[in-house]
């Protein structure tokens, strides 16, 4: 099945084009805490067009491919990035040491499969692993890393790896799965950095001047009724747990109806987050104990119950991604307006991806940000995405 | 030059009408963001280009290659990176070696 994985992401600067740019609610973050989250501006007519423009541009490069560059093979599936520019310019993504655009072959009579995401999750975690069978993991991936010449081997990193685990794993190792929620927690997942000289660097520093970053990926989590002899209690994790119920009850307000006529749906939620030694849960990019991400997958035997689930957990968010550095606060109300603002948006990008005849949208991802106001906006790239969502 | 003025216009705004130009938005080594418009119809076939370049050359070699590990490739990801650098007709593309391989098991 021929299809599209169209990604947006978003890249702050100034523009020389503001004439074609998208609304400024779309992607610039207020401070007015009167601020209405559930509006969001139509883009002017000329923005709509230019939009238009990009993704016909898109469909008729796929029209000069040779699909026949080969008697068996043909193309199955494309991907193309936009990016944003700080003021509203949306084009295509050029950056260097990534690849923007990417097209899928298969054997002409060979099964389907599924693409996925072209990073690789090096390590998975069980939360009931031994620090040996952690190591046993391990070993051959870090034997593999050094084999790139990309980074020596430090007879410290194996151990430094499993002690990081495991100053994680006190943190979700008691994670319960939830199944009675429009979303569930599916997983954990961290990067950890590794300069040239074999040192695990900080979890924040994961991207930033590292040689090779080394993803560990928890992946199940622990369901309910399980041995407490798996249990790892902490004071972090009680705020870790109620960090994430509430994150849970929160997605279920997530209000789709503006993906109605798409018939597309927000199918997983990754929320960017971290913990600080002062076990405070915060949605941002600053230095904290470590960083992970929640990734929270669509339940599909979820109905809707006609109890209404009040929640005043307050998400703290490190003001940093705006230039401060104190912390401040927004409340659940605003992350769930923020939601369904950014569900708006999205839904405009299907609608536009799926102009082709002859390409149908497999898959939408959208980076959004959620500033100290509460204000949720388009993603730029400079800053770490604190949201996902994925439409499908 | 006033009835020369006139055509020359309206042969520009065809001319700019058919060339559409397309923002290219990333980072330069500084992090700072770049901004460069170039032509629909260059953007069109350079990316189909070396796309079609890639495809041709890697396709046949890996038609022509014998697995024997009881594993059989049946998708093939290539990655196309553009490069973008400030200045005039610095648009620039390149096909880089973005491969990823997908295996399904051979039935015995």
């Amino acid at each position: 099945m021929k299809s599209i994985i169209l990604i947006i992401s978003l890249i702050t600067s100034a523009t020389l084009f503001a004439s074609s740019t998208l609304p400024t609610d779309w992607y610039q973050p207020s401070f007015d805490k009167g601020a209405n989250q559930n509006t969001l501006s139509t883009p002017s007519a000329q923005a709509d067009e230019e939009i238009d423009h990009l993704f016909s541009t898109q469909h008729k490069t796929l029209k000069r491919l040779n699909k026949n560059a080969n008697k068996k093979w043909k193309v199955t599936d494309y991907v193309f990035m936009l990016a944003l520019s700080k003021s509203g310019l949306l084009g295509f993504k050029a950056l260097n040491g990534k690849s923007v655009f990417q097209v899928y072959y298969q054997k002409k009579k060979a099964t389907p499969v599924k693409v996925e995401e072209s990073k690789p999750i090096d390590i998975f975690v069980h939360e009931d692993m031994t620090d040996s069978d952690l190591q046993a993991q391990i070993e051959p991936v870090l034997g593999a890393l050094v084999a790139t010449k990309k980074i020596d081997r430090n007879t410290t990193l194996s151990g430094d790896i499993v002690e990081r685990i495991n100053s994680v794993k006190q943190v979700v190792g008691n994670l319960e799965a939830s199944t009675d929620k429009k979303f569930y927690l599916s997983a954990f997942r961290i990067d950890l950095g590794i300069n040239s000289s074999g040192i695990l660097l900080p979890s924040w520093a994961a991207h930033k001047g590292t040689e090779v970053v080394l993803r560990l990926q928890w992946t199940r989590i622990v369901k309910k009724g399980a041995p407490k002899a798996l249990a790892y209690k902490s004071k972090v994790n009680s705020n870790f747990q109620a960090f994430t119920e509430s994150v849970l009850k929160d997605l279920n307000k997530i209000d789709e109806s503006p993906l109605a006529s798409t018939g597309k749906k927000a199918v997983k939620v990754r929320i960017g987050m971290g913990v600080t030694t002062t076990d405070a849960i915060i949605i941002s990019s600053a230095k904290t104990t470590f960083m992970g991400n929640l990734i929270f997958k669509r339940n599909k035997k979820y109905k809707p119950s006609k109890s209404v689930v009040t929640n005043d957990y307050q998400y703290v968010i490190d003001k940093s991604i705006d230039g401060a550095k104190k912390m401040g606060q927004i409340s659940n109300e605003r992350f769930i307006k923020g939601l369904n603002k950014a569900v708006k948006m999205g839904g405009y990008f299907v609608r536009k991806a799926d102009n082709s005849k002859k390409w149908k949208v497999s898959m939408l991802r959208a980076w959004y940000i959620l500033s100290v106001q509460g204000f949720m906006g388009l993603a730029p790239i400079t800053a770490t995405s604190e949201i996902e969502l994925f439409y499908k | 030059m006033k009835k020369l003025f006139l055509p020359f216009l309206i042969i520009l705004l065809l001319t700019s009408c058919r060339h559409r130009l397309v923002p290219m938005i990333g980072m330069d080594s500084n992090g700072d963001e770049v901004i460069e418009h170039v032509s629909a119809v260059n953007f069109k076939s350079s990316s189909a280009d070396v796309m079609n370049l890639v495809a041709k050359d890697t396709l046949t070699t890996l038609s022509n290659h014998k697995f024997n590990s009881g594993w059989d490739m049946n998708h093939f990801q290539v990655g196309l990176l553009i490069n973008t650098t400030v200045g005039p007709l610095a648009w620039k593309v390149s096909a880089t070696p973005g491969f990823r391989l997908v295996f399904k098991k051979v039935k015995k």
